[in-house]
């Protein structure tokens, strides 16, 4: 009988506590910086909830959507290049060359092609690309071509040489027939003149690509699944023209001076003109030939369609990175991060804050009062940012460590405090009622004084949720953060080592810092006016 | 109790919980890798960094040598954790893996800039905050009031990397990029400490003041917030009302009666912010690639270089500690209930 009353009056008492916490929101929600905090809050939320809406992209390093360092969209100039995504799939063919008793046998031409050689003799087959690329803007930086065929010998058939040699073209250029001269000075004075053919530059070539593993693979079926991108980070240099230069000190020079020729901008692209991809496939089987042993040789060249990507200079809401990762989305996928995270990690802690002040307040002056004093004074000489550098080398660097030391070190301040709420509240008269109705010590501290302490823990809740979210983003800073996860920490980071302060990418380096400021101010004025109505003290 | 009791007693407690923040960083860095490993002593991150050190063929028979002479083959429960305790005594705290020097010889070199820098920043924004919240306290209710406490909320809320990077990006990378001028140095060339010669000198100061710029934004809110509030309840008390119904005038009532109230909650305040201006000031170290310890640890920990870590963790703390400690003095100094007891 006495248990069913009890359970009553704790409901009592659960339900007041919650009556007190509306009011309070009802009177936070009559001031005016309470209510633009709650706004920065609520957009910030929008933003986080809907980001998989607002943005098709992922927010990893690996979505590379356009160029790296691509401005806004509407920052840009109306010529700068935007983002070009072509699929060629029908090719025809432009030229053909046959010697000797050569048979050729056009399969498929619809959806990339496949086309069969036998006999012996010499063919050369030039197919150009049905459709092109139209390209209204100045020079892009970078061409990607994804190109993937396979080449079948038949086992026993055949010793014959072969090429598939893909090249991109820019018929415009080419009807031009315009070059590109450079002038290389040479010792003595002497300037030497280089002519490269502009508007035409091959992306992928069988035999200088692979001449060293040709004859590993002479039987059986060479599958090709490359991609070309231009300016090639391994090798920038404009191969095939230099090394076709005689004189070797000249091409020694010309191989420093091309280092610097961006294949795509300076000889492909331009503005108003059409860029086709153009497939060369070559075949040689000659009996004559004892190096060679070919006999009635056989090859088939099955090709699938190109898909052309010139990659954009501005590009959507923000930009891009250094990466070519689109900013907007990595802004909008922070946002759900620092609310979610920022959110849970500061009621976590306040949650063992609560704990840990309710046992200490109560038993206030006992063993295990003492305790956690020692406990708190312990934590608080721990050196936090060490810590977490120690924890990410020897446990990794992944955001659930970062955030289990910060819950580890950042509890003390909090429970200090609702030790001495705790400490008035043990007094009260319907705790003594509790006593005399029986109930338990962990059930006066969780059903009776921790109901009474709900809107100091929403506030210090609130309050410490910009602290998590910075916290993150400092370790970020300082390189020890998560390498994958989606805050603004790593958008900071990367924008800050990657160099987008030197290039002055201020839509990368700005919407991550507005975010955390934005998102601090809002938790701050909504806290302030908490503590407002919380703390009479201060009401004035 | 006198003081020189109470400077005992506090420089006890403080040696006591130092001794135990060791302990607890020991089991959680060294110990719990080998517990979690199953007991196998290869996982203890000393020895793993040691390992890789001798993947360079040029140490591997350093290694084993190391090994024996500092005795990292002997269980780490007692025998390590007694050696480490000892070696945190004696700041000794072996050979850098990177750099193949004493980790001492390398600290004390980078100590200069550390400690330069901490003290500054330690001390200018609490004057800064004292003389802010005593001038808002004096003109409570007024415009230049509000806007003081204005200033110094949106200042606390801000951290001081963040302060600093807005200041680096808009002072010093904007200008250099857009318009080819420096207002401030870009964070690449640290100069040296110590006076030379004025140039020198002149740099010196020059490099360090977007860190102590962003200092000032970024820590004196708290400070001017907090004497503001002190002082305004200090001045509701009956002995400010007696002594300005006796004739004096309102600045030596301040000066005279409240300011020496309102010092010790001061100190004591920071001595609990120290550990945060600490952390604050090596995130400072690694942006503006000031050269003191934690910029040395940052590079050293790229490297897996585990015995510069834990002097880095270990010398922090201590600094820590040193600071309540002198905290603790100045309150002995400043507080006459402590010297008599009261």
């Amino acid at each position: 009988m006495a248990r069913t009353s009890g359970t009553s009056r704790i409901r009592s008492t659960t339900t007041l506590a919650l009556v007190r916490l509306t009011e309070v929101l009802v009177l936070v929600f009559r001031k005016k910086t309470a209510v633009t905090g709650i706004a920065f809050i609520a957009i910030l939320v929008l933003l986080g909830g809907l980001a998989p809406v607002l943005t098709p992209y992922s927010p990893a390093i690996r979505d590379v959507v356009a160029a790296d360092f691509a401005v806004p969209d509407w920052a840009a100039p109306p010529d700068t290049p935007r983002n070009i995504v072509k699929t060629l799939s029908g090719f025809v063919i432009e030229k053909r060359v046959v010697s000797g008793d050569v048979k050729i046998n056009v399969l498929r031409i619809k959806d990339g092609f496949e086309i069969e050689f036998t006999g012996n003799g010499y063919a050369s087959l030039l197919l150009v690309s049905e459709e092109y690329v139209a390209y209204p803007y100045r020079p892009a930086k970078s061409l990607d071509v994804r190109i993937a065929f396979n080449a079948t010998y038949l086992e026993g058939r055949s010793e014959a040489w072969y090429n598939v040699d893909t090249l991109a073209f820019n018929k415009d250029i080419i009807e031009r027939n315009e070059k590109k001269v450079l002038e290389v000075l040479m010792p003595g004075g002497r300037v030497a003149k280089v002519d490269i053919p502009r508007g035409i530059y091959s992306l992928y070539d069988v035999v200088t690509t692979r001449v060293g593993w040709i004859f590993q693979y002479y039987k059986g079926t060479l599958r090709v699944s490359a991609a070309a991108v231009l300016p090639n980070p391994m090798r920038n240099m404009l191969q095939p023209y230099i090394l076709s230069i005689q004189d070797p000190e000249l091409r020694e020079r010309a191989k420093q001076h091309f280092g610097e020729v961006n294949a795509a901008r300076d000889l492909l692209l331009e503005r108003n003109t059409r860029l086709y991809i153009a497939v060369n496939v070559t075949y040689y089987c000659d009996p004559m030939n004892f190096m060679m042993r070919c006999q009635n040789g056989y090859f088939r060249v099955s090709y699938a369609p190109v898909r052309v990507f010139i990659k954009g200079d501005a590009f959507g809401v923000l930009g891009t990175t250094a990466y070519g990762n689109d900013v907007w989305t990595q802004f909008v996928y922070g946002a759900r991060t620092a609310v979610v995270l920022g959110v849970a990690v500061a009621t976590v802690t306040t949650m063992v804050a609560l704990v840990f002040g309710l046992v200490a307040g109560y038993r206030a002056g006992t063993y295990a009062d003492h305790s956690i004093t020692l406990l708190t004074d312990v934590i608080y000489f721990v050196p936090v940012i060490p810590l977490v550098m120690v924890v990410g080398l020897v446990f990794g660097r992944s955001l659930w460590n970062i955030y289990a030391v910060l819950i580890a070190t950042a509890w003390p301040g909090g429970a200090r405090i609702i030790r001495q709420w705790t400490m008035t509240l043990k007094n009260s008269l319907y705790v003594e009622a509790a006593k005399a109705l029986g109930a338990s010590e962990w059930r006066i501290m969780i059903r009776h004084i921790a109901p009474q302490l709900v809107p100091y823990l929403v506030y210090r809740i609130v309050m410490s949720v910009p602290g998590v979210v910075f916290f993150e983003a400092a370790i970020q800073l300082l390189g020890f953060g998560d390498p994958e996860a989606a805050t603004w920490g790593r958008m900071i980071n990367e924008a800050y080592y990657q160099g987008a302060l030197l290039m002055n990418a201020w839509w990368w380096i700005i919407p991550p810092i507005a975010g955390l400021i934005m998102l601090a101010a809002g938790f701050v004025l909504f806290g302030m006016a908490l503590d407002e109505i919380v703390n009479p003290r201060l009401r004035r | 109790m006198g003081a020189g009791a109470f400077i005992a007693k506090t420089g006890i407690r403080l040696l006591g919980t130092y001794v135990i923040v060791l302990m607890v960083y020991f089991i959680a860095i060294r110990v719990l890798p080998v517990v979690a490993a199953g007991g196998n002593m290869a996982a203890d991150p000393l020895l793993a960094s040691l390992r890789r050190t001798a993947e360079d063929p040029r140490f591997s028979l350093w290694i084993g040598e190391t090994i024996k002479r500092f005795g990292l083959d002997r269980p780490l429960i007692p025998d390590q954790l007694m050696m480490y305790l000892r070696n945190v005594i004696v700041f000794e705290f072996g050979i850098s893996v990177y750099t193949q020097k004493p980790v001492m010889n390398e600290i004390a070199i980078r100590l200069p800039y550390t400690l330069s820098f901490y003290t500054i920043t330690t001390i200018l924004p609490i004057v800064l905050g004292f003389y802010l919240g005593i001038t808002a306290a004096k003109n409570r209710g007024k415009p230049l009031d509000t806007a003081i406490i204005q200033a110094s909320i949106f200042s606390n809320m801000l951290p001081g990397w963040l302060v600093l990077l807005i200041i680096y990006y808009t002072l010093a990378y904007l200008p250099k990029v857009m318009f080819n001028t420096y207002i401030f140095p870009l964070p690449v060339r640290a100069p040296e400490i110590g006076i030379r010669d004025w140039d020198q000198f002149r740099y010196l100061l020059w490099y360090m003041s977007p860190m102590l710029l962003a200092a000032l934004i970024a820590w004196s809110g708290g400070w001017i917030y907090y004497i503001r509030q002190l002082v305004v309840s200090e001045m509701g008390q009956d002995y400010v009302t007696t002594a300005l119904a006796k004739g004096l005038d309102e600045k030596s009532t301040l000066r005279k009666h409240v300011i020496p109230n309102v010092r010790p909650p001061i100190v004591i305040s920071l001595a609990y912010a120290i550990p945060g201006i600490f952390g604050g000031a090596i995130i400072f170290e690694i942006i503006s690639n000031w050269p003191g310890i934690a910029y040395f640890s940052y590079q050293a920990l790229l490297n897996w270089d585990f015995p510069v870590m834990s002097a880095f963790f270990t010398i922090s703390a201590f600094l820590t500690v040193v600071s309540l400690f002198v905290a603790e003095l100045v309150l002995v100094a400043i507080d006459p209930r402590i010297r008599t007891g009261g």
